[in-house]
Protein backbone atom coordinates (compact mmCIF):
# COMPACT_ATOMS: atom_id res chain seq x y z
CA UNK A 1 0.00 0.00 0.00
CA UNK A 2 1.65 3.25 -1.07
CA UNK A 3 1.19 5.58 2.15
CA UNK A 4 3.27 8.88 0.28
CA UNK A 5 1.50 11.87 1.36
CA UNK A 6 -1.11 12.80 -1.94
CA UNK A 7 0.40 15.64 -3.40
CA UNK A 8 3.59 13.42 -4.45
CA UNK A 9 1.11 10.84 -5.45
CA UNK A 10 0.71 10.32 -9.35
CA UNK A 11 -3.01 10.22 -10.87
CA UNK A 12 -1.68 6.50 -11.81
CA UNK A 13 -0.80 5.80 -8.15
CA UNK A 14 -4.28 7.16 -6.82
CA UNK A 15 -6.06 5.33 -9.40
CA UNK A 16 -4.29 2.16 -8.56
CA UNK A 17 -5.28 2.67 -4.78
CA UNK A 18 -8.75 3.26 -5.62
CA UNK A 19 -9.04 0.39 -7.53
CA UNK A 20 -7.42 -1.71 -4.83
CA UNK A 21 -9.10 -0.09 -1.69
CA UNK A 22 -12.48 2.03 -3.04
CA UNK A 23 -11.61 4.10 -0.35
CA UNK A 24 -13.00 7.65 0.40
CA UNK A 25 -9.84 9.19 0.81
CA UNK A 26 -8.49 8.01 -2.80
CA UNK A 27 -11.93 9.23 -3.95
CA UNK A 28 -11.52 12.87 -2.74
CA UNK A 29 -7.67 13.18 -3.87
CA UNK A 30 -9.29 12.46 -7.42
CA UNK A 31 -12.04 14.39 -6.84
CA UNK A 32 -10.14 18.03 -5.89
CA UNK A 33 -7.68 17.53 -8.54
CA UNK A 34 -10.33 17.69 -11.11
CA UNK A 35 -13.73 18.65 -10.16
CA UNK A 36 -13.44 22.62 -10.86
CA UNK A 37 -12.07 22.38 -14.06
CA UNK A 38 -14.69 19.70 -15.52
CA UNK A 39 -17.13 22.25 -13.44
CA UNK A 40 -15.61 25.12 -15.44
CA UNK A 41 -15.22 23.31 -19.09
CA UNK A 42 -19.24 21.56 -18.09
CA UNK A 43 -20.21 26.06 -17.60
CA UNK A 44 -18.58 26.76 -20.79
CA UNK A 45 -19.83 24.59 -23.44
CA UNK A 46 -23.39 24.41 -21.58
CA UNK A 47 -23.46 28.09 -20.54
CA UNK A 48 -26.40 27.33 -17.67
CA UNK A 49 -24.96 26.27 -14.07
CA UNK A 50 -27.88 23.90 -13.57
CA UNK A 51 -27.24 21.87 -16.42
CA UNK A 52 -23.08 22.30 -15.58
CA UNK A 53 -23.97 20.77 -12.05
CA UNK A 54 -25.60 17.61 -13.41
CA UNK A 55 -23.21 17.47 -16.12
CA UNK A 56 -20.37 17.30 -13.58
CA UNK A 57 -22.29 14.68 -11.17
CA UNK A 58 -22.88 12.06 -13.70
CA UNK A 59 -19.19 12.68 -15.14
CA UNK A 60 -17.47 11.34 -11.97
CA UNK A 61 -19.79 9.04 -11.70
CA UNK A 62 -19.01 8.02 -15.24
CA UNK A 63 -15.31 7.94 -14.28
CA UNK A 64 -15.39 6.59 -10.99
CA UNK A 65 -17.30 3.32 -12.54
CA UNK A 66 -15.46 3.21 -15.33
CA UNK A 67 -11.94 4.11 -13.61
CA UNK A 68 -10.58 -0.07 -13.64
CA UNK A 69 -11.20 0.60 -17.88
CA UNK A 70 -8.66 3.70 -18.29
CA UNK A 71 -6.23 1.72 -20.33
CA UNK A 72 -3.29 4.62 -19.33
CA UNK A 73 -3.05 4.81 -22.95
CA UNK A 74 -3.09 8.65 -22.46
CA UNK A 75 -2.80 11.03 -19.56
CA UNK A 76 -5.40 10.91 -16.96
CA UNK A 77 -6.34 14.27 -17.83
CA UNK A 78 -6.81 13.80 -21.11
CA UNK A 79 -8.99 10.70 -20.40
CA UNK A 80 -11.27 13.15 -18.29
CA UNK A 81 -11.33 15.58 -20.50
CA UNK A 82 -12.44 13.19 -23.51
CA UNK A 83 -15.51 12.18 -21.27
CA UNK A 84 -16.27 15.70 -20.08
CA UNK A 85 -16.22 16.81 -23.73
CA UNK A 86 -18.19 13.63 -25.08
CA UNK A 87 -20.65 14.22 -22.21
CA UNK A 88 -21.53 17.66 -23.27
CA UNK A 89 -22.00 17.50 -26.57
CA UNK A 90 -23.81 14.54 -26.83
CA UNK A 91 -26.29 16.83 -23.84
CA UNK A 92 -26.26 19.63 -25.83
CA UNK A 93 -26.94 17.25 -29.34
CA UNK A 94 -30.29 15.84 -27.25
CA UNK A 95 -31.27 19.10 -26.46
CA UNK A 96 -30.95 20.19 -30.30
CA UNK A 97 -29.49 23.70 -29.37
CA UNK A 98 -26.55 23.20 -31.57
CA UNK A 99 -26.41 22.31 -35.23
CA UNK A 100 -23.37 19.60 -35.08
CA UNK A 101 -21.35 19.98 -37.96
CA UNK A 102 -21.15 16.63 -40.22
CA UNK A 103 -18.09 14.40 -39.47
CA UNK A 104 -14.99 16.17 -40.59
CA UNK A 105 -13.22 12.68 -41.39
CA UNK A 106 -15.19 12.61 -44.65
CA UNK A 107 -13.57 14.79 -47.42
CA UNK A 108 -10.69 14.91 -45.70
CA UNK A 109 -8.24 12.92 -48.35
CA UNK A 110 -6.70 15.82 -50.70
CA UNK A 111 -7.44 18.65 -48.88
CA UNK A 112 -5.11 21.10 -48.00
CA UNK A 113 -4.62 19.88 -44.24
CA UNK A 114 -1.49 22.17 -43.56
CA UNK A 115 -2.11 24.33 -40.77
CA UNK A 116 -1.09 27.93 -42.40
CA UNK A 117 0.79 28.10 -38.65
CA UNK A 118 0.33 31.68 -38.55
CA UNK A 119 -1.67 32.18 -35.49
CA UNK A 120 -0.74 35.40 -34.37
CA UNK A 121 -4.01 37.88 -35.03
CA UNK A 122 -5.74 34.56 -33.09
CA UNK A 123 -3.24 34.92 -30.09
CA UNK A 124 -3.30 38.58 -29.49
CA UNK A 125 -6.75 38.89 -29.43
CA UNK A 126 -7.90 41.09 -26.88
CA UNK A 127 -9.54 38.92 -24.31
CA UNK A 128 -13.17 40.19 -24.11
CA UNK A 129 -13.23 39.67 -27.73
CA UNK A 130 -11.79 36.68 -28.37
CA UNK A 131 -14.74 35.49 -25.43
CA UNK A 132 -17.45 36.79 -27.68
CA UNK A 133 -15.84 35.32 -30.80
CA UNK A 134 -15.65 32.23 -29.17
CA UNK A 135 -19.04 32.25 -27.88
CA UNK A 136 -20.69 32.70 -31.58
CA UNK A 137 -18.64 29.60 -33.54
CA UNK A 138 -20.37 26.39 -33.40
CA UNK A 139 -19.40 24.68 -29.96
CA UNK A 140 -17.12 21.86 -31.11
CA UNK A 141 -14.80 24.44 -32.75
CA UNK A 142 -14.84 26.19 -29.82
CA UNK A 143 -13.95 23.01 -27.59
CA UNK A 144 -10.83 22.45 -30.38
CA UNK A 145 -9.76 25.79 -30.17
CA UNK A 146 -9.49 25.83 -26.26
CA UNK A 147 -7.61 22.34 -26.00
CA UNK A 148 -4.98 23.66 -28.84
CA UNK A 149 -4.59 27.05 -27.08
CA UNK A 150 -6.10 27.14 -23.42
CA UNK A 151 -4.92 23.13 -22.35
CA UNK A 152 -2.02 23.36 -25.09
CA UNK A 153 -2.90 19.91 -26.07
CA UNK A 154 -0.62 17.79 -28.72
CA UNK A 155 -2.81 16.79 -32.03
CA UNK A 156 -2.52 13.73 -30.88
CA UNK A 157 -4.14 13.78 -27.44
CA UNK A 158 -7.17 16.23 -29.53
CA UNK A 159 -7.68 13.41 -31.40
CA UNK A 160 -8.26 10.78 -28.49
CA UNK A 161 -10.59 13.27 -27.45
CA UNK A 162 -12.74 13.58 -30.23
CA UNK A 163 -11.75 9.65 -31.33
CA UNK A 164 -10.68 11.05 -34.57
CA UNK A 165 -7.68 10.79 -36.86
CA UNK A 166 -5.59 13.36 -36.47
CA UNK A 167 -5.72 14.15 -40.11
CA UNK A 168 -9.30 15.00 -39.24
CA UNK A 169 -8.11 16.92 -36.08
CA UNK A 170 -5.50 19.17 -38.09
CA UNK A 171 -8.77 19.85 -40.62
CA UNK A 172 -11.46 20.54 -37.78
CA UNK A 173 -8.50 23.31 -36.33
CA UNK A 174 -8.06 24.90 -39.37
CA UNK A 175 -11.47 25.34 -40.29
CA UNK A 176 -12.04 26.51 -36.46
CA UNK A 177 -9.78 29.08 -37.02
CA UNK A 178 -11.18 30.58 -40.00
CA UNK A 179 -14.60 30.54 -38.60
CA UNK A 180 -13.34 32.22 -35.43
CA UNK A 181 -11.21 35.13 -37.92
CA UNK A 182 -14.73 35.50 -40.06
CA UNK A 183 -16.44 35.85 -36.64
CA UNK A 184 -13.47 38.68 -35.54
CA UNK A 185 -13.95 40.49 -39.12
CA UNK A 186 -17.90 40.82 -39.36
CA UNK A 187 -18.13 41.80 -35.41
CA UNK A 188 -14.70 44.12 -35.02
CA UNK A 189 -13.75 45.21 -38.56
CA UNK A 190 -16.63 46.31 -40.60
CA UNK A 191 -18.11 49.39 -40.23
CA UNK B 1 -1.18 33.16 -25.81
CA UNK B 2 -1.60 34.26 -22.54
CA UNK B 3 -5.75 35.59 -23.26
CA UNK B 4 -6.24 32.15 -24.03
CA UNK B 5 -4.88 30.79 -20.37
CA UNK B 6 -7.79 33.33 -19.42
CA UNK B 7 -11.03 33.20 -21.85
CA UNK B 8 -12.26 29.76 -19.90
CA UNK B 9 -11.86 30.92 -16.12
CA UNK B 10 -12.14 28.35 -14.03
CA UNK B 11 -15.16 28.18 -11.11
CA UNK B 12 -15.53 26.02 -8.04
CA UNK B 13 -17.67 23.60 -8.08
CA UNK B 14 -20.17 23.63 -5.91
CA UNK B 15 -20.00 21.12 -2.79
CA UNK B 16 -23.56 19.39 -3.06
CA UNK B 17 -21.97 17.79 -6.16
CA UNK B 18 -19.24 15.89 -4.27
CA UNK B 19 -21.80 14.62 -1.66
CA UNK B 20 -24.07 13.31 -5.08
CA UNK B 21 -21.31 11.49 -6.53
CA UNK B 22 -20.16 9.80 -3.42
CA UNK B 23 -23.93 8.49 -2.38
CA UNK B 24 -24.50 7.07 -6.54
CA UNK B 25 -21.20 5.58 -5.75
CA UNK B 26 -22.13 4.16 -2.64
CA UNK B 27 -25.38 3.35 -4.05
CA UNK B 28 -24.06 1.63 -7.19
CA UNK B 29 -21.41 -0.35 -4.87
CA UNK B 30 -24.01 -1.73 -2.81
CA UNK B 31 -25.97 -3.09 -5.95
CA UNK B 32 -23.16 -4.77 -7.36
CA UNK B 33 -22.61 -6.72 -3.57
CA UNK B 34 -25.97 -7.31 -4.38
CA UNK B 35 -25.85 -8.56 -7.77
CA UNK B 36 -22.50 -10.53 -6.88
CA UNK B 37 -24.52 -12.37 -3.82
CA UNK B 38 -27.14 -12.98 -6.23
CA UNK B 39 -24.60 -14.62 -8.89
CA UNK B 40 -22.40 -16.45 -6.08
CA UNK B 41 -26.16 -17.68 -4.90
CA UNK B 42 -27.05 -18.99 -8.64
CA UNK B 43 -23.46 -20.35 -8.84
CA UNK B 44 -24.06 -22.49 -5.56
CA UNK B 45 -27.51 -23.69 -6.54
CA UNK B 46 -26.09 -25.13 -10.00
CA UNK B 47 -23.19 -26.46 -8.22
CA UNK B 48 -25.47 -28.39 -5.79
CA UNK B 49 -27.43 -29.78 -8.75
CA UNK B 50 -24.59 -30.34 -10.57
CA UNK B 51 -23.49 -32.24 -7.87
CA UNK B 52 -26.90 -34.09 -7.05
CA UNK B 53 -26.94 -35.37 -10.88
CA UNK B 54 -23.08 -36.31 -10.33
CA UNK B 55 -21.97 -39.77 -11.22
CA UNK B 56 -19.24 -41.70 -10.63
CA UNK B 57 -16.92 -42.38 -13.72
CA UNK B 58 -15.78 -46.02 -12.53
CA UNK B 59 -18.96 -47.97 -12.39
CA UNK B 60 -17.23 -51.03 -10.72
CA UNK B 61 -16.93 -48.81 -7.11
CA UNK B 62 -21.22 -48.60 -7.84
CA UNK B 63 -22.21 -51.82 -8.30
CA UNK B 64 -22.98 -54.48 -5.53
CA UNK B 65 -19.53 -57.00 -4.88
CA UNK B 66 -21.48 -59.58 -6.69
CA UNK B 67 -18.20 -61.99 -6.28
CA UNK B 68 -15.54 -63.21 -8.52
CA UNK B 69 -14.46 -66.05 -11.20
CA UNK B 70 -11.27 -67.94 -9.43
CA UNK B 71 -8.21 -69.35 -11.39
CA UNK B 72 -10.36 -72.08 -12.62
CA UNK B 73 -12.99 -70.47 -13.86
CA UNK B 74 -15.85 -71.23 -11.41
CA UNK B 75 -17.92 -68.39 -9.53
CA UNK B 76 -16.90 -68.32 -5.90
CA UNK B 77 -18.90 -65.76 -3.91
CA UNK B 78 -16.51 -63.49 -1.54
CA UNK B 79 -16.59 -63.51 2.01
Amino acid sequence: MNKQHPRTLTDNDVIDRFIETQSQDDFGILYSRYSNKVYSKCLSLLKNEVAAQDATQEIFLKIFLNLANFNRKSRFSTWVYSITYNFCIDYLRRKKKERMIVSDDQNVEGQDLEDDGDDKDLLEMEIDRLKTVLDLIPVEDKAVLLMKYREELSIREISHVFGKTESAIKMKIKRAKSKTRTVYKNLYETK
Amino acid sequence: MENWKNVEPEFEAPKVIKKDVESSLGFFRGAGRMIDLYLGKIGWLFGGMLRGYHVDEDPAENTPDQGSENDAGQYSPDI
